[in-house]
């Protein structure tokens, strides 16, 4: 394999959004092309901080970040042009339909609007949404948009793509897909930043896992290496492993009790 | 429409490229923001809201067309083209001002496109002007239905001269009211340290509310317009620190050709100020403004955790349903309707500007008449007055009771039909009681406090009737909306656009049992005869109100 440079690094990464309570703390990572990254952790571990930082989305942070070798607080426009970005949450303006939509966004990344029309309509038929290009989102179901949101967040060919749990809402069909453009992407040479809590899908698509938790990496490697070092067999056993909780059996033993009727009293 | 605004814009294609702005990246937001706007009121899917939606910013337009007339109207009256001018600009600034703060705060610091257009590549000073740009075409449409009738009035006097400068310095003006607005929420949100910021602005939007309304009655009343015809306004040294003398000097010296020195100074600062005030917005507000946003959000939510136990401290709520509610179920929804009522911003800006604006009008009706304040005043215990006190606060407490049905959370009622009630009338009467417990509770008691001084213990049998008589008009409310669970509704969806002939109702009730009131004060022993007979319909009100019928609820 050809040593390649790393398409993302972060040294010494910090963020504070009120000065004194720390989202993360110190975080250092090489990003290489043609990776998948399963970026996962606990909730409020700092996961969607951290793309929003790498998207340049958030300037004011401590340390320093590179994207394509550019340094993301002072160079982000740049950045931007090139990365492909879908949120967790459904933010698009529902009212347009989805080809004036994604004609808007075509326009801002400096697409021709043929381009972008022609690019939008195979990707929506390829979703099964054709027939629904022209008709107002806002009557959409949370997949439908979600599909819209992938299409806009792929349609200027980005070459590090940003998920942030993509495959919510959609269909177990739609899902594969995913899966399978994703897998393609890599090979091509393009780099996968997956966020997500669904454990066994980041151990299936993703050839490196990086873990975070309350705002620092506790493991970075492939399944194989997390495998290894930590003698849990499913993913999900390794991450529940490092991020704290055992006895999770009684924990929902407790739970249970919590709300079950006192019979015997 | 949306196209015809853009195309007048392109006209200006050349000042925003000036300014470095990515012309066909901020032409394309702007497009996408008056598409959404646009269709936002209409796309909902009640068909029938549509006409009274899409009519809503032609109403404010009319409105303000209306308050513009009588604005112009100066212009015939008084001699002087300077002063006339500056009284013109200060009401147009002013009004501008106040509507860009408290109406178009939401279109300012709006954050629900910040996940759509952050991550793309688009550069901070471009989104800031699409931002103000989205604003100003807004406030546009406001100075110049306010000043549509001084532009017609003033060319029919004047001629064409007028016309034009008059457009001139009204552009310029609106520049500068935006840059005084946008100072504005910088500094508070440098104050308040963005955490408490839009609670801060809440309560500073229903002050302006509770002004605005207020000073249409009072202004009028005070100001003696006779003194104001033959006024001069001389030049002093302070008059180069009022932005209308401004805006109004290039006018008078086009029209009268008074070239003099300080009009010339007057002219040329009514033309640099805006301008350099643009470009400091722009170049070195923006970029703060638009961080101290983006952050807004999360701030917001990691703020929340601190409140945590304070809130809990008094518990009112729990006290209160356990003396005014024995149903279980009613007893729950006393307590979230009250809390949910101090936490509802929307609800806040709804109702409390209305509780100002009562005040007001109560000064107004009490103390100014033909004879001068103080004398009104030392009258006061002998006139009957304190039906006008009472029946003022019977009329705040339906207007909370109507409000209580829409929240902009109101998804969140499914819970009522997800969760076994037995009758919706409990879950109704709990939120009913809540509002008539929280809001009149504490306007009663001032206003009792106030009467019992005044008019001293004699009047008690009249507060105990208005008091009853508060509740008869909430039930006559609270049953004319019984099909809507509480905080169950959209604002400015269909059930709020419906409103209209209740919001009729909760003047006419209360108007009419404070005159039926007044009538029996004439009439022995007529008080406590109506006590009774009041307190017999509450109690059968509040009964029939509690067995409300899954039937009769709208899903």
């Amino acid at each position: 394999m050809i040593e390649t440079r790393p398409i993302i690094t972060i040294r010494d990464l910090k963020k504070s959004y009120d000065g004194k309570n720390y989202v993360l703390r110190d975080i250092d990572l090489d990003i290489f092309p043609g990776q998948i990254i399963g970026y996962i952790g606990p909730n409020g571990a700092g996961k969607t901080t951290t793309v929003k930082i790498l998207i340049g989305m958030l300037s004011d942070f401590e340390g320093e970040v590179t994207v394509f070798g550019l340094n993301v607080a002072e160079r982000p426009l740049e950045v931007k042009q090139r990365i492909g970005y879908v949120p967790e949450t459904a933010a698009l303006y529902d009212t347009l339909t989805p080809l004036e939509y994604l004609r808007f966004i075509g326009q801002i990344y400096g697409i021709s609007r043929e381009e972008t029309e022609a690019r939008s309509l195979k990707m929506l038929e390829q979703f099964g949404l054709k027939s629904e290009a022209d008709v107002r989102m806002n009557a959409f179901s949370k997949g439908m948009k979600q599909k819209v949101l992938i299409v806009a967040g792929m349609i200027h060919d980005p070459d590090i793509l940003f998920l942030d749990e993509p495959l919510a809402g959609l269909d177990a069909n739609t899902a594969i897909v995913i899966k399978e453009i994703l897998a393609q992407l890599a090979v091509e040479g393009k780099t996968i930043f997956y966020c997500s809590h669904i454990m066994d899908v980041v151990e299936r698509i993703c050839n490196r896992i990086i873990i975070i938790d309350k705002g620092v990496v506790i493991a970075n490697g492939t399944f194989d290496e997390l495998q290894a070092m930590n003698k849990g067999k499913s993913l999900e056993r390794i991450f529940s492993q490092l991020t704290g909780s055992s006895g999770h059996a009684e924990k929902a033993q407790d739970i249970i009790s919590a709300f079950h009727r006192k019979e015997a009293e | 429409m949306t196209d015809f605004i853009l195309s007048i814009i392109d006209l200006f294609k050349g000042l925003f490229r000036l300014l470095k702005v990515d012309y066909k990246k901020f032409r394309v937001i702007l497009w996408a923001k008056l598409t959404d706007d646009n269709r936002q009121e209409k796309s909902v899917v009640q068909r029938k809201s549509k006409k009274q939606m899409s009519n809503s910013l032609a109403w404010i337009a009319f409105i303000y067309a209306f308050i513009g007339v009588l604005v112009g109207l100066m212009l015939l009256g008084i001699q002087d083209l300077f002063v006339s001018m500056v009284l013109v600009f200060a009401i147009i600034m002013v009004m501008t001002a106040v509507a860009l703060i408290s109406d178009f705060t939401s279109v300012l610091l709006d954050t629900t496109d910040n996940a759509i257009l952050l991550p793309r590549p688009v550069d901070s000073r471009t989104l800031v002007v699409a931002r103000l740009a989205h604003i100003m075409i807004y406030i546009m449409l406001i100075t110049l239905s306010l000043s549509a009738a001084s532009i017609a009035i003033g060319t029919f006097k004047l001629g064409p001269v007028f016309t034009l400068v008059f457009l001139v310095s009204l552009i310029f003006s609106v520049l500068f009211v935006v840059f005084v607005a946008n100072v504005f929420y910088l500094l508070l949100m440098k104050i308040s340290g963005g955490e408490h910021f839009r609670d801060i602005i809440l309560y500073f939007q229903i002050f302006m509310a509770a002004f605005a309304m207020g000073s249409y009655q009072l202004l009028p009343r005070l100001i003696e317009f006779d003194a104001l015809k033959s006024f001069t306004f001389p030049i002093r040294w302070w008059t180069y620190l009022v932005p209308p003398a401004w805006m109004a000097a290039p006018i008078d010296a086009a029209v009268n050709g008074d070239l003099s020195g300080p009009k010339i100074i007057l002219s040329l600062l009514g033309l640099l100020v805006p301008v350099a005030s643009i470009v400091v917005v722009i170049r070195f507000l923006a970029p703060g403004f638009n961080r101290a946003i983006s952050q807004m959000e999360t701030v917001g939510t990691s703020g929340k955790r601190e409140q945590k136990d304070k809130v809990e401290r008094w518990n009112l709520p729990a006290f209160f349903s356990r003396l005014f509610t024995s149903d279980p179920a009613e007893r729950a929804v006393f307590q979230l309707s009250w809390r949910l009522s101090s936490r509802d911003r929307k609800f806040k800006l709804k109702t409390y500007p209305t509780f100002g604006y009562m005040l007001i009008i109560a000064f107004v009706l009490t103390l100014i008449g033909e004879k001068n304040i103080l004398e009104n005043l030392q009258s006061l215990p002998s006139t009957p007055k304190y039906i006008i006190f009472l029946y003022l606060g019977c009329i705040l407490i339906p207007v909370v009771v109507l409000q209580q049905r829409f929240s902009d959370q109101y998804e969140a009622a499914w819970v009522y039909h997800a969760l076994p009630f037995a009758r919706p009338g409990d879950i109704q009467r709990g939120s009913l009681k809540a509002m008539i417990v929280k809001y009149g509770l504490p306007v009663f008691t001032p206003l009792v406090i106030l009467v019992l001084l005044v008019w001293g213990p004699a009047v008690m049998d009249d507060i105990v009737l208005a008091f009853l008589n508060m509740v008869i008009s909430s039930l006559v409310l609270a049953f004319i909306g019984r099909s809507d669970f509480p905080f169950s509704r959209r604002y400015g969806g269909a059930a709020e656009s419906q409103r209209g002939l209740s919001g009729f109702i909760m003047f006419v009730v209360p108007a009419f049992l404070g005159l039926v009131h007044f009538l029996m004060t004439f009439i022995p022993y007529a008080i406590p005869v109506g006590i009774l007979i009041a307190a017999g319909i509450v109690y059968m009100g509040m009964k029939a109100y509690g067995n409300i019928g899954w039937q009769s609820i709208r899903v």
